[in-house]
Order: C-alpha cells, then sequence, then structure tokens
C-alpha cells in the first residue's frame, strides 16, 4: 500500500491495473519472452534484463484476468517479474478511501482492493500477493 | 620480491586501504552499531594481515598484527572502551604495519624496533581492558525473557548485550512468525534491514503462537529507535516488538560515560566491489567501443539535415553498431569470469609456505581448476580459503611424528576441489589429518555456557565451531587460534547467500564444504535439440552420445559401456509431450547412476554462459539457461533430470 496516494494505471488482461510506483523498476518495450519448457503455471517464459533473466507473467493462468483488447507492446518490470502490457494510461492520484474491497465471490488473488476509475473499475496489483499466488500455483501444481 | 607472492602483496595493499577507511569512520561520531561495524572490519583487516605476514615469513609484523587484533578482540567483549588513546595506538600500529610491510617489499629488513614500541603501546591500553572473568558484569538478567530464553544466549550474546546496555542502547525483542517455506530467505531479509537501523543481538527460535502454523524466531536487537515499515515486514509476520532492557536499568555503578556520542541514524555504507583487470582488457574494450562511436558518427552525418542518402545505408550501420555493441557486451561479460586455476594457484603457494612455517611436510591436490566463475565471487573466496588453509595447518593436520606414531604417511595430505552441483558451486576441503576433537568441542561449549549437560549429536558440535569466538585451544596461534578463522569463514559464505558444512572423522580427517548458489558461470556442455527446444547438458556428466540407426524406442533398453538403462525422453523427462521414439540418444551419468536420454539431434558441443533461473521461472530439471541469438539454450541439471528420468520411467510402466 502506497501512502503517496499515487499509482501507476496500465491496461492489461482486459481492464485496468493500479500499481504501486515503488514496485515499478522500469517500463520498456516488450520483446517476445523466451518460452520455458514445462514452465510453472502463471509464468509465460523469461527475458533477458539487467543481465538475469526476468519470470514475465501468463495473465491467462491467473484468475479474474480476461483477454486483453489488444496485443500488449510494453513490459512493466517489477522487482520479481514482469507484466505485458497493452498501455500506460498514466499516474493517477488516489485517496486513500477511495479503495474499496473486491466483492465476495471473485477470486481475489492477485488484487488489493478496486477503485472507480473514470474508465471504470480499477483494481490494484498487488506484488507481495501476485508472488503467493504464484508460488500457490506452483505448489497445485 | 617472489614473483608468486605478488597478489599477496597486492592483497596487503587493499587490506591496508581497508583499514585506513575503517579507522577514519571510526575516528567520526556515530551511532554504535556503525562503529561496530567498523571495529569488525578492521578485525577482519587485521587477522588477514596477521596470516599474511607470518606467511610471508615476517615474525614481528605478524605478532604486531597480533596484538592489533587482539584490542579489537577485546573492544568486541565490550571489555575495552573506544578512546582517543584507543584510536591513536591503532593509528600507529596501522601505520607501523603499513611502513613495515612497504619496507619489506623493498627488501629492507624487518623493523623490529619500532614494531617493539608499537606492541608495547599496545599492551598498556589492553591492561585497561576489563578481565573476562568476576568484574566483567552479565547485564543479561535484565532482559525480561524467560530464564530458559536468556541462559539460550551464547557467551558473546552476553557480552555484547551487556556492552550495549552499558553504552547506552535499549535491547528490544522482535517477534517474527514466518512462513515455512521461505523463513530463511525472509529472515535474512528482515535481518539485513535490521541491521542497518542497528546491532542484531541474538536470532532465537521461539515457539509459534497458538493457531499459527509457520516459524516463530524472537530476534533481540538493540538499537536507540527503531522504524518498523523500513524492516519490509510482510502483512502477519511480525507477532510483536517489545522493549526487553532499557540502560535506565543498568545499576548506577556500571554505568559508564558514552566514549562517542551516537549520531542520528544512518544506514552503513555499501561496501564497494573492485574487478581488478589487466589494462589490456580494458584497452581492447575502449577500441571496441571506439569503433562504435565511429558508426554511430557516420549515422549521425547520413541523418543529418540535407542529407539525403539512400535509406538502407543508415540501417546497415545500425547493424553494424548491433554487432558491435554485442562484442562489447561479450568482452565485459569475459572480464568478469576467471578460471578457478587462479584462486588455486594462489592457495597452492600459501599452503606450501605455511606448511614450510609450520614444521608439517604436505602434499596439496587441486581438482576443478577448469570451471569458470565470477571474478567477483572467486576474489570474495580467497579470504575464506586463506583462513581454512591455515586452520587445515594449524589444527587439522598432525606433526610429523604424530603421524608416524598414527600409522599415517609423514606428508598431511589436503585436497581442494570446486564442482559444479545443480544450481551450485560446491568448494570444498579434505585433509586426512586428526579431525575434529568432538569431545573438547564439547567441553568447550559447556565451559561457555553454548550446552548443557546432555549429550549433543557430532552434527551439532560441528556447529558449535561456526560460533563466533569459539575455540578449543587454550592458546592463540600465529596461524589461527580464537576459532575467529571459521567465524569468519562462515560470516563471508552466508554472505555470498551460500553455506558452509563440516563433517569430520576421528583420526581420520576432515571435510569442510562451501556450497554456494551459481548466479552464472562458463559451462562446457553438448547441445542437443528435442523437440522445439535446444539444450545443453553439462559435458563432464557426457558419457556417450549414440545415434541408432533405426529409431531406438522410448523406455527400451540400450546396452552402452557395459551398462544396460533404459532410454527416456529427455521431454518426457520434463514432464513435456514426448514421440514414443528418438533417433540419438546421449548417456548421462551423474555419481554412480546413469541414463539414456533420447534426444531428435546432437548440435555439438561448446562452452556458455549459464544464468541460473529465478525462484518464480525455477523449473525441475533445468539449472539454467544461456542467451544465444536464436533464442535460449536451456541447461539440463543431471542430478535432476537423473529423478525426473526415474519417474518418467515408472509413469510410462504404470500408464499414469
Amino acid at each position: 500500500m502506497s501512502d503517496s496516494g499515487f499509482w501507476l494505471q496500465v491496461e492489461a488482461a482486459g481492464q485496468h491495473l493500479l500499481l504501486p510506483p515503488t514496485a515499478v523498476v522500469e517500463v520498456l518495450p516488450l520483446v517476445a519472452s523466451q518460452p520455458l519448457p514445462g514452465a510453472p503455471r502463471g509464468i509465460e517464459g523469461v527475458v533477458l534484463h539487467a543481465g538475469g533473466f526476468l519470470p514475465v507473467l501468463a495473465w491467462r493462468d491467473l484468475p479474474a484476468c480476461g483477454a486483453s483488447s489488444a496485443p500488449p507492446t510494453l513490459l512493466v518490470v517489477l522487482r520479481r517479474f514482469g507484466l505485458p502490457v497493452v498501455r500506460v494510461v498514466g499516474m493517477v492520484s488516489l485517496r486513500e478511501d477511495a479503495w474499496e474491497p473486491e466483492p465476495e465471490g471473485l477470486p481475489k488473488g492477485w488484487s488489493g482492493g478496486r477503485v472507480h476509475l473514470a474508465q471504470g473499475w480499477g483494481r490494484m496489483l498487488d506484488p507481495e500477493r501476485m508472488l503467493g499466488l504464484l508460488r500457490e500455483l506452483r505448489i497445485q501444481a | 620480491m617472489n614473483q608468486s607472492f605478488e597478489g599477496v602483496w597486492t592483497e596487503c595493499e587493499e587490506l591496508f586501504a581497508q583499514a585506513r577507511t575503517a579507522l577514519k569512520d571510526l575516528q567520526t561520531p556515530q551511532a554504535s552499531h556503525l562503529a561496530r561495524a567498523h571495529l569488525n572490519a578492521l578485525f577482519r583487516a587485521t587477522h588477514t594481515l596477521k596470516g599474511m605476514a607470518a606467511m610471508l615469513g615476517f615474525p614481528a609484523l605478524s605478532q604486531a598484527a597480533h596484538r592489533l587484533e587482539d584490542l579489537f578482540d577485546l573492544v568486541r567483549q565490550g571489555r575495552l572502551s573506544v578512546t582517543e588513546t584507543f584510536l591513536e595506538t591503532l593509528a600507529s600500529g596501522i601505520q607501523a604495519l603499513e611502513d613495515g610491510l612497504e619496507g619489506l617489499k623493498r627488501g629492507r629488513p624487518e623493523p623490529t624496533d619500532h614494531l617493539q614500541a608499537i606492541r608495547r603501546q599496545m599492551g598498556e591500553l589492553e591492561a585497561l581492558a576489563l578481565p573476562l572473568e568476576g568484574a566483567a558484569p552479565n547485564l543479561c538478567a535484565l532482559l525480561d525473557l524467560p530464564a530458559s530464553a536468556r541462559e539460550a544466549l551464547s557467551a558473546q550474546e552476553r557480552l555484547r548485550t551487556t556492552a550495549v546496555l552499558l553504552e547506552g542502547l535499549p535491547v528490544r525483542g522482535l517477534l517474527l512468525n514466518l512462513d515455512l517455506a521461505t523463513f530463511d530467505a525472509r529472515l535474512r531479509a528482515v535481518s539485513a534491514a535490521l541491521a542497518a537501523q542497528g546491532e542484531i543481538l541474538s536470532t532465537l527460535p521461539w515457539e509459534a503462537p497458538a493457531g499459527t502454523d509457520g516459524i516463530t524466531f524472537l530476534v533481540l536487537a538493540a538499537s536507540a529507535d527503531l522504524d518498523l515499515e523500513a524492516l519490509g515486514l510482510l502483512p502477519g509476520e511480525l507477532g510483536s516488538c517489545r522493549l526487553l532492557a532499557e540502560p535506565s536499568q543498568v545499576p548506577l555503578g556500571l554505568r559508564k560515560p558514552a566514549a562517542l556520542a551516537p549520531a542520528p541514524r544512518e544506514a552503513a555504507a555499501p561496501e564497494v566491489a573492485f574487478l581488478r583487470l589487466p589494462v589490456q582488457w580494458v584497452d581492447d574494450l575502449e577500441v571496441r567501443l571506439q569503433g562504435v562511436e565511429q558508426l554511430r558518427d557516420q549515422a549521425s552525418h547520413l541523418l543529418g539535415p540535407g542529407q539525403a542518402g539512400p535509406a538502407e545505408a543508415p540501417l546497415a550501420l545500425l547493424a553494424d553498431m548491433e554487432e558491435g555493441l554485442m562484442e562489447v557486451q561479450h568482452a565485459l561479460l569475459q572480464m568478469r569470469m576467471v578460471r578457478v586455476e587462479t584462486l588455486f594457484s594462489r592457495l597452492e603457494a600459501l599452503a606450501k609456505s605455511l606448511a614450510r612455517d609450520s614444521g608439517k611436510p604436505l602434499a596439496i591436490t587441486f581438482r576443478g581448476g577448469d570451471l569458470a566463475v565470477e571474478r567477483d565471487l572467486l576474489g570474495r573466496l580467497a579470504e575464506p580459503f586463506l583462513h581454512l588453509l591455515r586452520n587445515a595447518l594449524d589444527h587439522g593436520l598432525e606433526g610429523p611424528a604424530a603421524r608416524r606414531s598414527a600409522g599415517k604417511p609423514e606428508a598431511g595430505t589436503l585436497g581442494i576441489s570446486a564442482a559444479q552441483q545443480g544450481r551450485h558451486l560446491c568448494f570444498q576441503l579434505q585433509d586426512d589429518g586428526r579431525g575434529f576433537d568432538l569431545a573438547r568441542i564439547a567441553a568447550r561449549g559447556r565451559t561457555l555456557g553454548l550446552l548443557g549437560e546432555e549429550p549433543s549429536s557430532p552434527e551439532a558440535l560441528l556447529r558449535l565451531v561456526l560460533e563466533p569466538g569459539f575455540s578449543t585451544r587454550e592458546e592463540v596461534t600465529e596461524l589461527s587460534g580464537r576459532g575467529v578463522g571459521l567465524d569468519v569463514v562462515r560470516s563471508q559464505v552466508e554472505a555470498l547467500g551460500g553455506e558452509l558444512h563440516l563433517s569430520s572423522e576421528a583420526g581420520r580427517g576432515s571435510l569442510i564444504s562451501l556450497l554456494l548458489p551459481l548466479h552464472r558461470v562458463v559451462l562446457a556442455c553438448l547441445k542437443v535439440r528435442c523437440g522445439q527446444h535446444t539444450f545443453g547438458l553439462p559435458l563432464e556428466s557426457v558419457l556417450r552420445v549414440r545415434a541408432g540407426r533405426i529409431p531406438l524406442v522410448c523406455g527400451a533398453p540400450v546396452q552402452e559401456l557395459g551398462r544396460v538403462v533404459p532410454m527416456t525422453s529427455l521431454l518426457a523427462c520434463l514432464g513435456l509431450p514426448a514421440p514414443e521414439t528418438h533417433p540419438a540418444f546421449v548417456l548421462v551419468e551423474d555419481g554412480h547412476e546413469g541414463i539414456a536420454l533420447g534426444v531428435d539431434e546432437v548440435l555439438g558441443k561448446g562452452n556458455v554462459l549459464l544464468r541460473s533461473l529465478p525462484e518464480l521461472a525455477r523449473v525441475p530439471g533445468i539449472m539454467g539457461g544461456a542467451h544465444r541469438e536464436d533464442g535460449i539454450l536451456w541447461v539440463l541439471d543431471p542430478r535432476e533430470a537423473m529423478e525426473l528420468a526415474g519417474l518418467a520411467q515408472a509413469r510410462r510402466l504404470t500408464h499414469v
């Protein structure tokens, strides 16, 4: 959770996602990730980044993720993984009380809550929750 | 000057530079945990200098360094305060050592008179230290903890707890509930964040609160104030944080004025890593870069105003620039990699010198020198190995007479090896000496209050040897002495993310293993294609490559090199859809086990730069990948592949 109230808004997995700016390392043009034979669920493949392999998320394996309206063009690099996104909408300032929990019955998984944006609902992508979810998917497999 | 010691002189110069920096930092008023970090740096530098001076055959310098080390040890134990006099004596001592070694390098004799004066000053300082027994107070009773927890603190931890309370710092207890699957990594991360704010005194396993299924630790830390948010704790990890003891509880008679006023909290300066390279390599790199710059200038000219050349010209230049940049990248990677042999050649010279000085004939062997690893990693292993060599010569190997009476050859043997084991680098040092004396370790452990009366397992006793300040030696020697060596080795190996393991057999010798995570390594591989993927098999595990005239059926036995093994598709090993037949197989061995891996094509062999896979992308059977122009070559972990092949075979037989 950010105290600053600023969030990076991106479009990915058929929805608007909000990322804490402190978690974002950089945004790069997307290069095709290299498929990893027997890759764990939730991981599309890897790209070479800063001299090492960076896992790239497979949205299709994750709960509450739809098909994108267009192919991803950018890679948002977080500390432990990369997110393929269609576009970066920009930075948005959000009041803390604007956030509300996900409605009951929806698989939460990676979301830290949702907020009403001009474009509709935006969901907070919590990197720590996402890490936990990816580990869970690995154990289930 | 002996050419083989060129590297040692250079290392001495670096150690003096480190010592000067640490001393300068120590002279600035600062928080006590930072002062302690600088003291530890000075302690390590002088400990290594002591060994090097002894090894080079300069006993007076070694003895002077030894005295300096004694002083640091007393301060670390809280028995001596850091005062102006202390700092002045320290500066004179380090300067005298540096002058002495510089003189020796120029062929002058050892400056014994000058060093004697310094040693006398240091002796006077030492006399001011509180005696260990009786007079040194133990303030651990002030800790608001159950008696069993206070008794679990080691002697060193009790001394430090007392020292920080005397210095005016409160002791806090953080109860951490960590996930079982990730507790080691999380504990390291939280400890690192905590160490930036204060001194960690102890980490005790703790009873998990009812209803939780993780693992719980109580971390004792000395810090004026604590910013919990800066610890990076995950939700649910912090059980509680409470004050266990504060300086106002210290009896008035025991309080002492602070020698150095604590400054506002500041982070410890990060360690600076150095890469030492032949100048020629840098020159070559510069030439390559100049080539790229020329291409850029040409492209700039072509694209400039008024230029209307053919559109393809700048594109061709871009391709040339890309090629040039790839060459630069390749050269930079080469600079980072170095063969283990370079470390081994240094160790051999040092070992022989130590053996000669200690009068213990030695037969030393090395294995795995061809392995190429990151230069930085190898550089950081030199010091741990120096300590291990000293320990082996001093404690491990017996003298010729003792060996003769034990029915052993006069010359002791020492084997040092490096090998890649899956995702790890494994360095081992094995001697045929007396082994660790478990009975003495147990007795010493009980004396120090680290062990109860109940018997301890050999593993637990060997772990005790790695505790700070633990030693079974009554007297400190020039070679090693306080058990400091193994403590330093452990902390250095752990700082690299690795583990240190000891094993021993009485009268037969000991084995010390350093297991380090593999980030990047150059590996000789056999390249094969299987399905849509290309794979690398570490060449050292490949016994035979065979292509059949008719397709080979998976599951059918193949006979090679006198053994009959079933053939399993490489794809099936990785849990991927696999064909029934393959045109070729590779016989792979790891230890005594062997398997035949079915593949579609053998592409040849070559060296690859292997990068490990991050945790999130780890796949059983694959140790990492090597980036190539046409994609990634996935390198198999032979040991894991062997296990997976067994499972695949079982699945095939049971049709599961």
